[in-house]
């Protein structure tokens, strides 16, 4: 399964990153492809190309703050592809995140 | 070698050895807080208390900032701070961080941003700070080290290549 996530927090230190690794490890555990685009104090990272986002399985976009580029991800909201969660969530949860993920 | 901070056009320390707090026997988040805001300026990085712990205190009323793993990482954006840091407080025993949520934490983060996102060096360790906390290793050493120098080793060995 391919799995495409944007990470952003208010302050965009801690938290964006915390949950862009905790997405990947878990992605990895699971054997899928995953790229995890951050939007935090440094600015954008790991920019997701709208390519990687129309040949995903599902987003994730784990997001306390509205993010830039957010019409990048109208077609898969519209095939209810898309799982908005809190970034502290995905932290504490991969897991649970991703199962949720596996079943939209 | 790059450690990833040091002597990079005389970048300073993100965690000085000055802000490394073991075996605090606190229990409460206004407490850690409050000593972790009193250390900060004391240590010439912040130039005002209050804005900053105002600032901190706003973050976690959004969302509070234990985030499981025995850890919290409170973090404010403040003029008041002058260049970003962390600041480690390691509780003598876990508490309860937020009434109303269940997490208890033993080792506490603060971060400290400038207002304006210029120092992308120091910025970078700190994502990288954060990203090691979900090591389980790294994180359980930290959690229950008694001597600061190890503390310091171990947070400024992250930035290191592999």
């Amino acid at each position: 399964m391919k799995v495409v996530a944007v990470t952003a927090c208010p302050t965009g230190v801690a938290h964006t990153y915390m949950a862009q690794e905790a997405i990947e490890k878990e992605c990895k555990k699971r054997g899928y492809t995953v790229q995890v685009e951050t939007q935090g104090s440094m600015g954008i990272d790991n920019e997701l190309e709208q390519e990687d986002i129309d040949s995903a399985d599902v987003v994730i976009l784990a997001v306390a703050i509205s993010i830039e580029g957010e019409e990048r991800f109208e077609e898969k909201e519209d095939g209810g592809k898309v799982l908005h969660i809190d970034p502290a969530d995905v932290i504490k949860h991969p897991a649970d995140i991703l199962d949720r993920a596996e079943n939209l | 070698m790059w450690d990833g901070l040091s002597d990079v056009n005389g970048v300073q320390d993100v965690i000085e050895k000055d802000m490394i707090l073991l075996g605090q026997d606190l229990a409460t988040k206004d407490d850690v807080l409050r000593l972790l805001v009193e250390t900060a300026e004391k240590n010439g990085l912040i130039t005002e208390q209050t804005p900053f712990l105002e600032a901190a205190l706003q973050r976690e009323a959004q969302v509070p900032t234990a985030i499981g793993y025995r850890i919290a990482i409170p973090h404010g954006k403040s003029e008041v701070v002058k260049r970003p840091f962390v600041g480690m407080l390691q509780a003598t025993s876990d508490f309860l961080w937020t009434e109303g949520h269940e997490e208890e934490v033993k080792l506490i983060f603060l971060i400290g941003v400038p207002q304006e996102n210029e120092h992308n060096i120091h910025l970078k360790f700190i994502s990288k700070l954060s990203k090691k906390l979900l090591d389980d290793e790294f994180r359980d050493e930290l959690v229950d080290c008694t001597d600061v120098e190890r503390a310091y080793e171990l947070l400024h060995s992250i930035g290191n290549p592999a």
